[in-house]
């Protein structure tokens, strides 16, 4: 896949995915075998990153080989280090050797019980043996004593919503947003739930979440989706009378004139006129009318 | 997955990837644009496939047996695929998915006729395709969202596929 790739665009493409978190392993463990590992001497410093990025990417690739030789050079280069030995653990995982992989978190832990990333795995080794119920326990007790990570609040939701428990995935969204107002993605997700639970007072929650999303980015198309699916369901459902009706189909037009026009303009004309899209949206909006 | 409504093949023709995990909410318009797309071009949703995020994990759940029970009710013989994800490798690709079929009793594991020729030369395409790399020109729903431009029609591939097979 990566043979027409020269060493630097691999080495920046790397370390643009180290940066940005982007998961793509395997293109990642292509540019490894093909590109960089043979010259991986002209990294410098950067060579124990690499192998870290490139050991976690084997794993998701199930190279078994490929991350045993990353983690045999950064022991080498690092003796002792707990940071590789979570590597060892997740090597393990991989393998599904889950025994193995505990006992290595727990002697971490053992050393440095403040080691979030051990904790982390445990739960992660916990989900993969489909345990959900005790990894929702054990990712709570972590929150516990570090309730400002963000990404286990988050990870705490998606374990949630697995076992269609929807109020506390709500609950989960609610400390996500307490502490990032302004992202617009929470306010999205949270929006979603609510409209999950169904019932009008979520419904209007769902509806004023997705216009605060639709608000904060503009350019939020699943936001403006749900704007418009809250505010139709609204306005046939809702019992509050006529007014409520007209405000909502308000709202409802609203959205999809700004869905319409987000095709309209940033989608090929043949694709925009073949997916019918416009289609879709008025006749939704007609049944609206009429209902 | 669609199907020619005037065409009683027993091969289905191109399908559409809508989203993935947990973003549910999503595959409501994703499902509704869809199905105004197939109505246009004479086609019916005649089933519906899923991969389990866990790798060892490839047993219908809730969602797959409620997405398919909607299915079935504007396609009387609608199955369900569930992907497995052990078999689906670079290497080699046999039998990757199961199908079920909607009896009265729920759905059931339907009887894979043993490997027939055609089955054979398909496995060799999907080899083929994955070699090449051809997976990672998919569009699904999730990448149409964050940018309409990607086509979740992929009719590219869709016809790289088509002359394979």
């Amino acid at each position: 896949m990566a043979h027409q790739v020269g060493f630097d665009e691999a080495r920046t493409t790397m370390k643009k995915y180290r940066e940005d978190q982007i998961r793509d392993s395997d293109l990642i463990v292509s540019l490894w075998e093909d590109v960089v590992a043979d010259k991986c001497n002209r990294l410098g410093d950067e060579l124990w990153l690499v192998y870290e990025q490139v050991c976690t990417s084997a794993l998701d690739c199930q190279r078994f080989d490929i991350a045993e030789d990353c983690i045999a050079s950064l022991d080498i280069k690092f003796p002792k280090s707990i940071r590789v030995r979570r590597l060892q653990g997740m090597f393990h995982e991989a393998k599904e050797e889950f025994s193995e992989a505990e006992e290595e978190y727990k002697s971490i832990l053992e050393k440095d019980e403040t080691n979030m990333y051990a904790r982390k795995r445990q739960v992660a080794t916990l989900k993969a043996r489909n345990k959900i119920a005790e990894a929702i326990q054990k990712l709570n007790e972590y929150l516990k004593s570090f309730m400002t990570d963000y990404e286990a609040w988050n990870e705490l939701c998606d374990l949630y919503l697995s076992q269609h428990d929807y109020s506390n995935a709500a609950f989960c969204l609610e400390e996500l947003l307490m502490s990032n107002p302004h992202n617009h993605l929470f306010h999205q997700k949270y929006a979603e739930i609510r409209y999950t639970q169904g019932g009008n007072d979520n419904m209007e929650l769902a509806r004023s979440y997705f216009a605060q999303a639709v608000k904060l980015n503009p350019n939020n198309l699943r936001a403006l989706n749900g704007l418009f699916l809250s505010a139709s369901n609204l306005a046939v459902t809702s019992s509050k009378g006529g007014k409520d009706k007209q405000l909502n189909l308000k709202y409802a037009t609203w959205a999809a004139e700004q869905i319409q026009i987000k095709y309209q303009t940033q989608q090929p004309e043949a694709q925009f006129k073949d997916t019918k899209i416009q289609e879709c949206l008025e006749k939704h909006l007609d049944s609206l009318q009429s209902a | 997955m669609a199907r020619s409504q005037s065409h009683s093949l027993a091969h289905s023709v191109p399908s559409v990837t809508l989203v993935c995990l947990y973003n549910l909410f999503q595959s409501v318009p994703s499902v509704t644009l869809v199905e105004t797309y197939c109505k246009g071009k004479n086609l019916v949703i005649a089933g519906y496939y899923q991969a389990n995020e866990n790798y060892s994990d490839n047993e219908l759940n809730h969602v797959a047996r409620t997405i398919g029970r909607k299915v079935q009710e504007n396609f009387q013989d609608a199955c369900l695929l569930m992907v497995d994800n052990r078999k689906v490798k670079v290497e080699s690709v046999s039998q990757p998915y199961k199908i079920y079929t909607l009896r009265e009793s729920g759905w059931k594991d339907s009887d894979r006729k043993n490997l027939s020729e055609d089955s054979i030369s398909k496995e060799e395409c999907l080899y083929a395709l994955l070699k090449s790399g051809s997976q990672r020109q998919l569009c699904d729903f999730d990448n149409h969202f964050d940018d309409v431009k990607n086509d979740w029609r992929n009719l590219e591939l869709n016809d790289l596929i088509s002359r394979c097979t």
